[in-house]
């Protein structure tokens, strides 16, 4: 037999270098565009450290409450089995699909001033929740919560669940085994996760401007500074942008470390 | 401290429905093909699967009695269990993995790790306190289960297949090991296996489990000598004798033997060896004559059939002398050689038919 090696065949190639300009070329722009000269000027300046610290602050929010309430019913999506258990994690997975402005529309209409909830939570407390940092919280949680609920029920799924009887009968209750055995076993599940939710946090756009609006120092988050900079001062944009950036790319690297075993 | 378990659950396709008792100190073995229901009984015991109906008593106590209500968690049974691949927790060091019972049951940290570091050196693995368990060998991570499962001194200890992990030349050790800590342990042991020479070497006696039914009770020696079905015959219808091999010899042990032989008892054997042994013959390859045969087979000695049992077509006959054996023949084989209770016979059996196995 004659030794052949065999070559890709070129539409692959071809198809596949157009997906690569699609994904990179923005990129590619975006770091030439640079206003790498005063950058720091940029970055520093009053209204994106606002904006940057804003958005740092109601993402790590978002984490800490998608994590929270995230879990449990990861747990429950998991080991219950009720009658509706399909829909219900349909359900829950949705906002991963939903355009983020139909997000903030329905965040609206459940939280917002004749809101559902936001109806009584103003008539009888007098709580108001749009246009403030809460509301930003809770729109980034809505979109990010998903994301974690997903990895981590997937995880709970796949585990040894005879780890979880060995515990047992070494005397330990349902809390123990939770706490020693089984938040351990899933912890890079979960730390992946919640690192996917706080990006998605970071980047919430559509339902935090739907939602909350875009309120300087209340509700004004770094994407919403970066769309709002282009009309006036684009440099700032593309400085700000480059922050946003920066902080992804970071994410993405201890993730990939964490999903190819590179850690 | 006894052990009454009346069985009665259904887990998947398998109904259990088996009746043990265990007497105080006692180690039994569950033997019986996959799928019989092994590993299921020992769930109800463990606590991990509540039974549909019966009852489970230790010692006086109820773990399980669905008609009265009763069902004491796995976490609050003073129950043991080493599982199949061990189970050990891979995210915790090996000091770690055995102090884990204690801490469950309140102990303090600093004790625990005290305990479970003695009890790590009484094992000669000190220098892997500190490891993650995935560095440890099969025969070490077995020895770590057991440690884990025994440190908090249960009064039932339930091994799975406590050998399916380790290769042949680890189990020979494993086994020994594990015989040392059931010597030491006052307890009630079960142990699950599909291998005979667990049960020979560790258990008082067996339990032969098919299809969720118990089929056979009894010591090891009575299911050769009197297999309940032919299933039992073809699973633990062995004869197995220790004895301690020198090259291509095997000087049977006094200690099974029915009385002290005042002719050699010893085996030829086709593989030279070394050390403690279980001889393995299985009653087909013994060949019974009326007369002194003139054979190829190394092995002959004269003896007197001790008793007969006949299941199938087929018959066992025992007969004592130097080398208490089992054979298997056929009914007709029994008519034709006149054979009965009392009548003196001649027995071979060839080298190449005797497996030996490190003890």
């Amino acid at each position: 037999m004659t030794r052949r090696v065999r070559r890709p065949p070129a539409l692959p190639l071809v198809l596949a270098g157009g997906a690569l300009i699609v994904l990179l070329l923005p990129l590619l722009g975006l770091l030439t565009r640079a206003p790498w000269s005063d950058l720091w000027a940029s970055v520093t300046s009053e209204d994106a450290v606002r904006a940057l610290r804003l958005s740092i602050v109601t993402s790590l929010w978002a984490t800490f409450l998608a994590v929270l309430l995230g879990v449990p019913l990861a747990w429950v999506l998991a080991r219950v089995d009720f009658p509706g258990r399909s829909l219900v994690r349909a359900l829950t997975l949705l906002p991963l699909v939903l355009p983020p402005v139909v997000g903030g529309v329905a965040l609206l209409s459940a939280f917002g001033g004749r809101g559902l909830l936001g109806g009584p939570l103003d008539d009888w407390f007098g709580i108001q929740l749009t246009f403030s940092t809460p509301a930003v919280v809770l729109a980034e949680t809505f979109v990010a919560m998903p994301f974690l609920v997903i990895t981590v029920e997937a995880a709970l799924r796949s585990m040894d669940r005879r780890y979880e009887d060995a515990a047992a009968t070494l005397g330990a209750g349902r809390a123990t085994v939770f706490r020693r055995v089984t938040m351990p076993l899933v912890a890079p599940a979960l730390a992946a996760g919640a690192a996917l939710a706080w990006a998605r946090a970071l980047g919430e756009f559509g339902a935090t401007i739907t939602f909350a609006g875009n309120v300087e120092g209340e509700t004004r988050t770094a994407p919403l500074a970066v769309y709002l900079l282009l009309d006036h001062d684009p440099t700032a944009a593309v400085a700000l942008s480059l922050v946003l950036l920066a902080v992804c790319v970071v994410v993405l690297i201890a993730l990939r470390g964490r999903w190819l075993g590179l850690r | 401290m006894t052990l009454t378990v009346a069985a009665q659950v259904q887990a998947g396709s398998l109904g259990l429905d088996a009746t043990v008792e265990v007497e105080p100190g006692e180690t039994v073995a569950i033997v019986g093909p996959n799928g019989a229901g092994k590993t299921t009984l020992l769930r109800t015991l463990a606590g991990l699967l509540p039974l549909d109906s019966g009852r489970i008593d230790l010692d006086g106590t109820v773990l399980d009695d669905p008609a009265a209500d009763v069902l004491v968690p796995a976490e609050r049974r003073p129950v043991g269990v080493v599982f199949q691949d061990y189970l050990l927790f891979p995210h915790l060091s090996v000091t770690e993995n055995v102090a884990f019972g204690l801490r469950s049951r309140g102990t303090r940290r600093a004790r625990a790790r005290r305990v479970a570091r003695d009890r790590l050196a009484d094992l000669g693995m000190t220098e892997l306190a500190d490891a993650p368990v995935h560095v440890l060998s099969g025969g070490q991570a077995q020895r770590v289960a057991l440690a884990r499962a025994l440190v908090t001194r249960p009064r039932l200890l339930l091994l799975d297949e406590p050998f399916a992990a380790l290769d042949a030349t680890g189990r020979a050790s494993a086994r020994r090991g594990v015989r040392r800590d059931l010597d030491a342990f006052d307890g009630i042991a079960v142990l699950v296996t599909h291998d005979l020479l667990d049960a020979a070497a560790l258990a008082d006696r067996i339990v032969v489990l098919e299809a969720g039914r118990v089929v056979q009770t009894g010591t090891l020696a009575d299911a050769v000598a009197r297999p309940r079905s032919d299933y039992v015959a073809d699973l633990v219808g062995t004869n197995l004798l220790r004895g301690h091999a020198r090259g291509d010899r095997v000087v049977l042990d006094h200690a099974d033997l029915p009385t002290t032989p005042r002719e050699p008892n010893e085996l030829v054997v086709a593989d030279a060896r070394d050390g403690p042994v279980f001889a393995s013959i299985h009653p087909h390859a013994v060949t019974v004559h009326r007369n002194r045969p003139e054979t190829s087979a190394r092995n002959v000695w004269s003896s007197t059939i001790a008793g007969i049992e006949q299941y199938g077509g087929r018959a066992r006959i025992r007969f004592d002398g130097p080398v208490p054996l089992v054979a298997e023949i056929t009914e007709a084989a029994i008519r034709e050689l006149g054979l009965g209770v009392g009548v003196a016979i001649w027995v071979s059996v060839k080298a190449t038919e005797i497996t030996v196995f490190a003890a």
